[in-house]
């Protein structure tokens, strides 16, 4: 039972008011007994004194009678104080004795003083008692409270007094007194103790009812509570059971809300942001950090400034504008793709969307909520789609033009064969005699056109027109081909082909040998076969190797520019077969320079390469990278960085038609 | 150089094409015809046949291929090597079927020459032989 508790309250209430009644009933019989004991002790006391008086007065009478009053007044004071000793002063109670004092305050019988002292007269004892011809009065003798009576003789002048402690005057009341506190400290305690038990039974309920909502306020919901019974306890408890039951009902919709709301949030696999837009606090998931391959922890201190730093600067503006045209009610969402740093040193694409969902009063923005969504994927599957069309549109415009381009071409091609031969050969009859007719020879004549460059010029036309050929024919590979030219092809003999192909057709300066460069192979044992277009295939591992090679080339001769040693060419090339995916992975790595992200990003673009002018179509990597993607269903991408050479990696289905 | 002078049809309507291939198969010592369209083409056959023809597919008034036909349909046959700007093409069944039609197909422009003069020597020497035993 605690403080404060209804039982206690109950119980302290009714102790209280049975030890008011005691003491009211003890005060009570206190004050009446104290009259009667007054009463009867005053009756008691006043005729001891009147027999006192009635014996000196009869001595006296006698002493009238004698005559001789004179003479014998002191043999009859003598013999009446005689009879008083042997009476009343003969064995006296040890603190109840009268005494007898003359008008003078001279002690005339005493307990304990000898006749004739004066020590009383100055007391309050004698003067009170010599004051008035009778009455009683209390007083302090040596720390006790005694009482007093007294009547005086005015026959002989003297004062007969009483004089009684208050401790045995009152004697029998205290005793009274013990006995009855006695009694109604019994009567109180027993009543209590039965009363405790009644009111326990009343309040059990309540205090059960009481505990059962203290563990429910602690959160045990699942509490039994079977009060039964009719009362308003019963009443409450059933009350209770509803209240409890509802709360419960609430709490199961609201968690089962809750976690709705964060499956959806799962499985959107978004990050969530909530931004005190006036204080600038935010809050994120951890999803938030971990699209930027990071965790929250990394990321602390956790404010705006956190988003702010993670958007890319181009970027920032854009979204700043998004925040203030919503902020001022132009746009209903904030809704914007822009990049985050991610932990890779890369970028990724990120959508946030959210909306402010409560303003100050005044109207401005309070708190934003939104979500950030990872679509990099998506954004390279549209970059990549845009690449194909891209490319598709120019093989369309190829297919169109190839013949109205080839035309002049040949024209200009073979003219420029056919003038050479007649300028420079000198076997030819047709030559020999027109040479002859102008009067000249042709041995003459070819030696004039060596001398001046002229054969020279015409192999730089037929060169030029070749490439101008050559850029046609690799725009029309960016063309949809059909199954029928498609054949099951053993990729490690492929390369290997390619390999010694890319050995004798490496000409490009005449001062580089494609055989000096180290080739490493790493072929995983039984790779299956797979579907493909030979030709195609290799020409898009051509272009892989040629571009290296070249990359290499160019880096050596620029050591060799700056007196530095040259770095030892190396391809190394890696067949897998996936097995989960079907698929055959191509590496082709090489220990060049590298590229750096700009070049990278833009290396299966058409027309786009880092060539001189008139050294590189641009075209060799698009037109691989269209022969993968498009024709083959497959994959290309390309790992590089500077200084770290470069590796394309080609995955193939094994089977077109299963991509 | 040869003591048989073969004699060659050159049809292609692109005058710089087939100005080259005339000038270049002259000087070979081959007897050289040409027609810049398919009508002047047979209009050429009616005054002789040659051993051999070059022949473009697109011509603007009807294309290589039915120029072939229409030769055939008038008993005119000789050996042929189609040469064309489109790198598309693929001669239809029933000209690759023909036995004096070769089997290579040039695109433009030709860069090597003397390989389409090899081509139209042994598509002569083919087909003659192929007319001579028929069921050979």
């Amino acid at each position: 039972m605690r403080f404060g508790s209804i039982t206690f309250k109950l119980l302290s209430l009714i102790a209280g008011a049975f030890i008011i009644t005691t003491l009211s009933v003890l005060l009570a019989a206190d004050i009446q007994l104290t009259q009667i004991i007054d009463k009867s002790q005053n009756a008691m006391y006043a005729e001891r004194i009147a027999t006192i008086l009635g014996i000196l007065t009869r001595s006296n009478e006698r002493l009238q009678k004698t005559g001789l009053v004179e003479a014998y007044v002191a043999d009859f004071k003598e013999s009446a104080l005689r009879v008083l000793r042997q009476t009343y002063y003969k064995r006296p109670h040890q603190s109840i004795y009268p005494f007898i004092l003359d008008a003078d305050g001279k002690v005339v019988i005493h307990q304990t003083l000898p006749t004739g002292d004066l020590s009383l007269r100055q007391t309050e004892i004698g003067q009170k008692m010599l004051a008035s011809p009778e009455g009683d009065f209390e007083y302090i003798y040596l720390g006790q409270q005694h009482w007093c009576m007294f009547k005086q003789f005015t026959e002989w002048g003297w004062v007969i007094g009483y004089t009684v402690p208050l401790k045995i005057k009152y004697a029998d009341a205290r005793m009274f007194r013990t006995v009855l506190v006695f009694i109604m400290g019994w009567i109180t305690t027993l009543a209590l103790l039965t009363l405790s038990l009644i009111v326990a039974r009343f309040t059990k309920p309540i205090t059960r009812l009481t505990h059962i909502s203290t563990q429910i306020a602690a959160g045990k919901l699942d509490q039994q509570i079977e009060l039964g019974g009719s009362d308003e306890v019963g009443t409450l408890a059933r009350s209770f059971v509803r209240m409890r039951d509802s709360i419960q009902q609430q709490i199961l919709e609201l968690t089962m809300e809750r976690k709705r709301a964060a499956n959806i949030l799962e499985g959107t696999n978004a990050g969530t942001w909530d931004w005190n837009v006036q204080t600038g606090e935010v809050t994120f998931n951890e999803r938030w950090a971990e699209i930027m391959g990071r965790t929250l922890e990394e990321l602390e201190p956790i404010d705006i400034q956190t988003w702010m730093k993670n958007v890319h600067p181009d970027d920032l503006p854009r979204a700043q504008t998004q925040l203030e045209l919503h902020f001022s009610g132009k746009q209903d969402y904030y809704d914007i793709e822009f990049r985050q740093p991610h932990k890779d040193d890369d970028w990724v694409w990120v959508n946030a969307r959210g909306k402010v969902v409560e303003w100050t009063p005044d109207g401005k923005p309070l708190r934003m909520s939104g979500t950030h969504v990872d679509i990099t994927e998506r954004k390279r599957t549209q970059e990549m789609l845009i690449q194909s069309e891209k490319m598709l549109s120019v093989g369309g415009l190829a297919a169109g033009m190839a013949h109205e381009i080839n035309n002049p071409l040949g024209g200009m091609m073979q003219t420029a064969s056919v003038m050479s031969d007649r300028l420079s050969n000198v076997e030819l009859p047709a030559n020999q005699r027109a040479a002859e007719e102008a009067g000249t020879s042709m041995a003459a004549i070819a030696a004039f056109m060596n001398a001046r460059g002229i054969i020279r010029m015409l192999g730089r036309i037929s060169e030029s027109g070749r490439r101008a050929a050559e850029i046609v024919r690799n725009m029309l590979s960016f063309a949809r081909k059909s199954d029928a030219t498609f054949s099951t092809h053993n990729l490690a003999e492929l390369l290997d082909q390619t390999v010694d192909l890319a050995g004798s057709d490496y000409d490009l300066k005449k001062k580089f040998d494609f055989r000096q460069i180290e080739i490493v192979r790493e072929y995983e044992e039984n790779l299956p076969e797979v579907s493909c277009e030979s030709g195609k295939i290799q020409q898009v591992f051509l272009n892989i190797l040629r571009n290296g090679a070249e990359a290499m080339q160019e880096e050596n001769e620029e050591l060799s520019m700056k007196n530095e040693a040259l770095k030892k060419s190396r391809f190394v090339l890696r067949l897998t077969h996936e097995q989960e995916a079907e698929r055959v992975r191509i590496e082709v790595a090489d220990n060049g320079p590298g590229m750096n992200a700009a070049t990278r990003k833009r290396i299966f673009e058409p027309f786009f390469t880092t060539k001189p002018v008139g050294q590189g179509t641009g075209l060799g990597l698009s037109v691989s990278y269209f022969i993968i993607t498009e024709n083959h269903s497959g994959e290309m991408r390309v790992e590089s960085a500077p200084g770290k050479g470069t590796i394309f990696i080609i995955r193939l289905p094994l089977n077109r038609s299963q991509a | 150089m040869n003591a048989h002078t073969s004699s060659v049809l050159i049809l292609d309507d692109d005058d710089a094409v087939r100005e080259s291939f005339m000038d270049y198969f002259e000087d070979r010592g081959w007897l050289v015809t040409a027609a810049a369209t398919a009508g002047e083409g047979l209009e050429a056959l009616a005054h002789g046949t040659p051993d051999c023809a070059v022949i473009d597919i697109r011509l603007p008034d009807m294309d290589g291929n039915e120029f072939i036909r229409e030769a055939g349909r008038r008993n005119i046959r000789f050996a042929c090597v189609l040469c064309t700007g489109s790198p598309e093409y693929q001669p239809p069944t029933d000209i690759a079927a023909l036995p004096q039609v070769s089997g290579q197909v040039f695109a433009k422009p030709v860069t090597n020459l003397s390989e389409l003069e090899n081509t139209l020597r042994r598509q002569i020497e083919t087909y003659r032989t192929k007319e001579e035993h028929p069921h050979a």
